[in-house]
């Protein structure tokens, strides 16, 4: 079966505010996000960037404020039947979150099995298909048990992929993985946003990621966007919130690095 | 007296919590057939966790019975065994036995189940596939855990029984013969009591699986979150599969 690939959807975020108890995560976040752009959300840890990003995907409401995809509040996106929704949303989470108890390719065609949109020979067509594309080809009938972190990271990218969603979200993808596989994870993303015109923004603190797959960065910040552009604009920025953000990644990357040099020395 | 008015409201909270769950969760016979693969593993599982502790249990429950009854009626008449062994097995001790031994067996293992894909976003991942987590992984084990629990129950008697007339034949200090005890047995029991039983085989299944679901489902804060709610999970089974019981007696009591 022939899938029609995703199109992109834009994505507008407007002065929303959120917090848990008396604590304020967000407070007045505005950021447009055009159709088929990649956004690399960055900032610290405790900034808030995955709230934002599981606001975005309807996971949670915010306390005030609105978010719109593809022209739609995220509520009434979220309240359509599955199969009158004009576009799809799919996210791969920081920690795969594959169901423990099916297999890859299970795992794959889940949406697909569920709403029951398609046969079993398109489902397994598809899987193939994916898993080919995030080079994960003959590992169906694997349990992600069997998985390194690495490989779960991109099943849970196939996974996302299957469905040809419209708009991508990242939620840390790269979170506890090696500098070796972080490039690969990121490389993986930029393929995505080179091969589907789809809209994608990934939430991370890694500056690789940043680099390799964004159109466009905004830094997150005391709760707001205290930062965006391109990614050459945002390391000449002169804010001090981002200067500071930038020193600390530029160690901690100079330092993995060289972690990863000791290894391969090691190992070779 | 404001820790306890909080006790008594986080109580009232859960209970409304579990049966909001549960009206959300009963399936209609449309996506009752749909849901049916599922159920039979679920039911599978409930079985092949529980059987093997359930027999063992149950067996040594009947020859304590015969045996600690017998003590008792030495100075009277011990043609009563059979009755009292299996009208306690049926009516009490077999779906209470049962009852406590899937809550903590199954239910345990349904709360850390759902809380570990709470923790790790297995849950919101469903959520983003939309497909309700609640449809996929509540209502298949509470209708699993209301099929399941009659037939461990029934499966239960018989064995404690068994364990009863193995205890009668062996024990010197039970005068009565085995067709004495099955005779007095068989004569006494109905079908009513046997059906007491299975209604709260059903009862105690769908309660020991909604509260299991919903602590599961509201576990937050990691892996300790994880052991926290699966004990609560336990405790709150054990407590409700009790004051169900009461109620269910009370009831039965008033039956012609």
């Amino acid at each position: 079966m022939k899938r029609t690939p995703g199109k992109g959807v834009d994505v507008k975020v407007d002065n929303v505010i959120h917090e848990y108890g008396d604590l304020r995560v967000l407070d007045g976040v505005n950021m447009d996000i055009a159709a088929g752009e990649t956004l690399c959300v960055l900032g610290g840890s405790g900034t808030g960037k995955s709230v934002l990003v599981r606001l975005m995907a309807g996971l949670e409401v915010p306390t005030s404020g609105e978010i719109q995809i593809g022209g739609m509040l995220v509520p009434e996106y979220a309240a359509l039947p599955p199969d009158e929704k004009p576009f799809l949303v799919s996210m791969v989470f920081q920690h795969s979150a594959l169901l423990g108890s099916l297999t890859v390719e299970e795992n794959i065609t889940l949406r697909m099995r569920e709403h029951r949109t398609h046969s079993e020979k398109d489902m397994h067509s598809i899987c193939e298909q994916v898993l080919d594309e995030v080079e994960m080809g003959g590992s169906n009938n694997k349990l992600p048990g069997e998985l390194s972190g690495g490989m779960k990271k991109r099943v849970a990218l196939a996974r996302a992929l299957a469905v040809n969603p419209d708009l991508l979200f990242y939620d840390e993808p790269t979170a506890e993985l090696d500098p070796v596989l972080t490039e690969q994870i990121g490389l993986l993303i930029a393929r995505v946003r080179r091969d589907r015109p789809i809209t994608q923004v990934v939430v991370t603190h890694d500056m690789v990621i940043a680099d390799i797959v964004a159109d466009r960065v905004a830094m997150l910040g005391d709760g707001r966007i205290a930062e965006e552009g391109s990614y050459r604009e945002f390391l000449a920025s002169p804010d001090p919130g981002t200067r500071s953000f930038l020193e600390a990644a530029r160690v901690l990357t100079s330092r993995d690095q060289a972690d990863n040099k000791d290894k391969t020395g090691k190992d070779g | 007296m404001q820790r306890c008015g909080r006790t008594v409201l986080n109580t009232l909270s859960t209970l409304g919590e579990v049966l909001l769950l549960l009206g959300r969760s009963i399936p209609g016979p449309r996506s009752l057939w749909r849901e049916r693969t599922r159920i039979v593993e679920q039911m599978i599982i409930v079985g092949s966790e529980t059987l093997p502790i359930a027999s063992l249990v149950a067996f040594f429950i009947g020859m304590v019975l015969v045996v600690q009854t017998a003590d008792q009626l030495v100075n009277y008449s011990q043609e009563v065994l059979g009755s009292i062994v299996g009208l306690s097995m049926t009516k009490e001790l077999g779906p209470v036995l049962i009852a406590f031994l899937v809550a903590g067996r199954v239910g345990s293992s349904i709360t850390a189940q759902i809380g570990s894909m709470a923790v790790y976003d297995e849950l919101n991942a469903l959520r983003t596939m939309d497909i309700d987590p609640e449809r996929y992984l509540v209502t298949p084990r509470i209708i699993a855990m209301a099929l399941s629990l009659p037939v461990l129950i029934l499966y239960a008697d018989a064995v404690g029984i068994l364990g009863g007339c193995l205890a009668v034949q062996l024990d010197p200090a039970i005068d009565i013969s085995l067709a004495l005890f099955w005779d007095n047995l068989v004569s006494e029991i109905a079908m009513q009591d046997i059906v007491v039983g299975l209604v709260k085989g059903v009862v105690f299944g769908v309660t020991i699986a909604a509260v299991s679901c919903a602590f599961g489902l509201r576990t937050r804060g990691g892996t300790a979150g994880v052991a926290s709610s699966t004990t609560q999970s336990v405790v709150w089974s054990f407590v409700l599969v009790i004051v169900f019981d009461f109620i269910i007696v009370r009831m039965a009591v008033l039956l012609p």
